[in-house]
């Protein structure tokens, strides 16, 4: 993290606290999946079973900065203003959506500061939905760390919140709103936050890039979401209709639409007569969800950006699984290096041509311009590479030379977009 | 014109409904009650509808279904009408229909009563050439309609019709035989039971009636409904359909076809209580109530009341008890049979369910499409 730097005297092989943390790294990834596990242990297996022990550090994961404290005097603090307001989106060309926005944009607006740095962030709710900010990955002050009802009280419809933390540790992280999670990150409350480590950045020293990019990757059921946000959105109207009628509160109280304030009112209601909703259908679409659309960054192919590079360019990817299914991420014709993985360096970087991004982690990876044409970069578990069921689409986008005419590459002969 | 490599929405609703009916010898809502019991399975349907996104965004759908008529009223030996069976075009601020709906007269209010039809010559437009033997043809009819709206709230509904013609009283056999235009206000469908007046509407229908059967019959209806009480849990709300007819001649009641053409003014009010505990509803107990004159036809007045109770037994299925009572003055028994009163009791079971398969196609006038005004996927 901030603390990380390579070795004085070689860079490429990196230090040795970078080599300790990759054995953290692998056994966490030995939870996450063989593939991934083993990538990592084909790297630095040596040094792994050598070094690690003797040099394990039990406060390696303790914040840089006393995430309780408050900004002092003089301080700098980074003001973001945040409103959140239901849009349309169009995810390719004739599919539309109603979303929860960030500012009017899925993803939300990135925000990207340095490590250390204070963050107040102004959140504004104009949907008749409750919402929060969850900063996850970020070593935040409990009260900040936006879960509903757990944390802090859920901000209701025309309500504002402000959040204040120190942006801690370095690396890609995102946000999220954590109100009802499953539909509301699902139907766009998402966003890239990217916190630059104060101390020169390991990545760029050891691969220096000038052009970086952020692909948040993210699946939607239209129908989950659209019968879903409906029907939150139908009690968010009511709920502030009754705002303004003491008698229909009190007509309510302990009798709302399914939410109760403790868990022994709910069990008083279903002797009562009340039926849970997962009694009688799964959820008010009555059926699970299956997601049928699979952006980045809000986007399926055809209409995802593609990644640009040059020959000798070294470019970085910041990838965030920023929704509930795993990838697998895959690059045609190159390896590339996974450098960060939920933020924190490698202790060494890993060879690799597919990356498994897993919910809720982010992955950094560099990719080289050592192979002059036009890959497809995309998602190799197949269902992701679809729209509603047709491929290609999806999670897909490509990796394309801008001077790959001087390489010698002909491709008005062979690039064709289908859709 | 055929493509079949999209598989469209498809999506399958219907109703059950089964009575123990307990009558007294008389009429009531149309149908015969006789001296005898009755286990009544009328008013249970059952339809099904294709839907697929058409160029520009716009949607076109087709619905198919039938409706379990009265067997003791089964005049023309059927047992099934069909009371649907029309294709729709509609884009954003325009729709078209065209084929066997429910007649643009009968969508302004509905009333709590068990079933449709009760009370019907009360609280809905009559077909003023039915013979009777089916209520079901006072509620639907052979239409072709279009519908503009403004952003989804306000719809003006222009159409010509063929109201079946079982009592031959119409002008022609075939063809158009109803013209009529009728605008209706439709509220945030999540602030139903709680904005004041959630929904409302009104029209005129001009109908062409053989002169020798008293010629024309107009009709103008109005009305809407109005939360007394507004909430989500204890909900108190008022119906209300009022009608006037003018033109038609007829000046005596033979038939039942009479009592449907012939100049009349009419009421229909109903107060019903509902009770949704965890925005379920629970229970509802309604009364509902209608009086109409004949203005050309000497002592020709009746009234008609029900009370009506359901109770929910889980998703969709409820239990549904009512008492019902008509009462007719002398100038119309003979069209009733020489029934000048009818008594009925009823208790049963209903089970109302829909299911949508290969989703793709929201509901226009759910609360956010009305944010932003636009065909939904």
């Amino acid at each position: 993290m901030s603390k990380d730097k390579p070795s004085e005297n070689n860079e490429e092989t990196l230090g040795r606290r970078e080599l300790l943390k990759l054995g953290g790294i692998g056994l966490g990834t030995g939870l996450m999946g063989n593939a991934f596990g083993q990538q990592g242990h084909r790297a630095t297996a040596q040094q792994q079973v050598s070094q690690w022990p003797s040099a394990f550090d039990p406060l390696e994961t303790h914040p840089p900065y006393p995430p309780r404290d408050r900004p002092k005097p003089g301080e700098k603090i980074h003001v973001h203003d945040i409103e959140v307001t239901i849009e349309v989106h169009e995810i390719v060309p004739g599919v539309q959506t109603h979303m929860f926005m960030f500012n009017k944009s899925y993803p939300g607006p990135e925000i990207r500061v340095k490590e250390g740095d204070w963050v107040q962030i102004n959140l504004k709710n104009s949907s008749p939905e409750f919402h929060t900010i969850h900063w996850h990955g970020i070593m935040v002050p409990m009260e900040m760390d936006g879960v509903p009802l757990g944390t802090q009280w859920p901000v209701g419809p025309n309500q504002e919140f402000r959040y204040l933390w120190k942006a801690q540790p370095a690396g890609t992280h995102f946000y999220h709103c954590h109100v009802m999670t499953t539909l509301h990150q699902q139907a766009g409350l998402v966003g890239s936050l990217i916190v630059e480590p104060k101390e020169p950045d390991i990545v760029q020293k050891t691969f220096p890039y000038k052009r970086e990019y952020t692909m948040i990757l993210s699946e939607l059921d239209t129908n989950f979401v659209r019968n879903m946000m409906s029907e939150m959105v139908e009690m968010g109207v009511q709920m502030e209709r009754m705002n303004h009628s003491a008698k229909m509160m009190r007509e309510m109280n302990g009798k709302m639409m399914g939410w109760f304030k403790s868990k022994e009112e709910f069990v008083k209601a279903v002797k009562n007569g009340y039926i849970p909703p997962y009694l009688a259908a799964r959820t008010g679409t009555a059926m699970p969800i299956t997601p049928n659309y699979f952006m980045i960054n809000g986007k399926s192919y055809p209409m995802t950006d593609p990644l640009m590079i040059r020959r000798d360019e070294n470019i970085r990817v910041r990838l965030i699984a920023g929704g509930f299914m795993p990838h697998f991420i895959h690059l045609h014709g190159h390896d590339f290096w996974h450098v960060c993985q939920d933020g924190s360096p490698l202790a060494a970087p890993v060879r690799m041509n597919t990356i498994p991004i897993y919910p809720g982690t982010t992955s950094d990876i560099v990719i080289q311009g050592t192979n002059p044409g036009f890959w497809h970069f995309h998602d190799h578990s197949d269902l992701c590479t679809t729209n509603n069921g047709q491929h290609p689409g999806g999670m897909m986008t490509m990796l394309m030379y801008e001077d790959a005419r001087e390489a010698g590459i002909k491709w008005e002969e062979v690039i064709a977009i289908s859709s | 014109m055929q493509q079949i490599s999209l598989q469209p929405q498809i999506e399958i609703a219907g109703s059950g409904l089964a009575t123990l009916d307990f009558g007294r010898e008389g009429m009531f809502g149309g149908r015969g009650i006789g001296s005898r019991s009755q286990i009544n399975f009328s008013d249970s349907s059952l339809s099904f509808g294709v839907a697929q996104r058409m160029y520009r965004g716009a949607i076109g759908s087709f619905t198919l279904g039938g409706v379990a008529i009265d067997e003791a009223n089964s005049g023309h030996g059927k047992q099934v009408f069909m009371h649907q069976a029309f294709a729709d075009f509609q884009e954003l601020r325009f729709e078209g229909y065209i084929g066997r709906t429910n007649t643009p007269t009968a969508q302004i209010v509905e009333f709590p009563t068990i079933r449709e039809d009760d009370l019907v010559d009360y609280t809905s437009v009559l077909n003023p050439f039915s013979n009777g033997a089916n209520p079901e043809e006072h509620r639907y009819s052979n239409v072709a309609g279009i519908v503009f709206n403004g952003d989804l709230h306000h719809f003006l509904n222009v159409h010509a019709q063929h109201q079946i013609d079982s009592a031959g009283v119409g002008q022609s056999d075939s063809g158009l035989n109803s013209v009529g235009i009728s605008f209706q206000y439709e509220g945030n469908p999540a602030l139903s039971t709680i904005d004041r007046f959630p929904s409302y509407g009104f029209g005129l229908e001009s109908r062409a009636i053989n002169k020798s059967f008293g010629g024309t019959s107009n009709v103008f209806y109005g009305g809407g409904v109005l939360n007394l009480q507004p909430g989500l849990v204890d909900k108190l709300d008022l119906r209300l359909l009022g009608q006037v007819s003018f033109g038609n001649d007829t000046n005596t009641l033979t038939t039942l076809n009479d009592t449907y053409r012939a100049d009349q003014e009419s009421i229909a009010l109903s107060l019903r209580k509902l009770y949704s505990p965890f925005g379920k509803p629970a229970s509802q107990i309604a009364m509902t109530a209608g009086m109409k004159r004949y203005s050309k036809v000497p002592n020709a007045n009746s009234y008609g009341v029900a009370l009506s109770y359901g109770k929910n037994l889980g998703q969709g299925f409820d239990f549904v008890s009512q008492l019902g009572y008509e009462r007719r003055s002398s100038g119309m028994t003979m069209a009733f049979g020489g029934h000048s009163d009818a008594l009925v009791l009823q208790f049963g079971l209903s089970f109302n369910f829909g299911s949508t398969f290969n989703q793709s196609i929201g509901p226009r006038r759910s609360p956010t499409n009305l944010l932003h005004q636009y065909i939904p996927n």
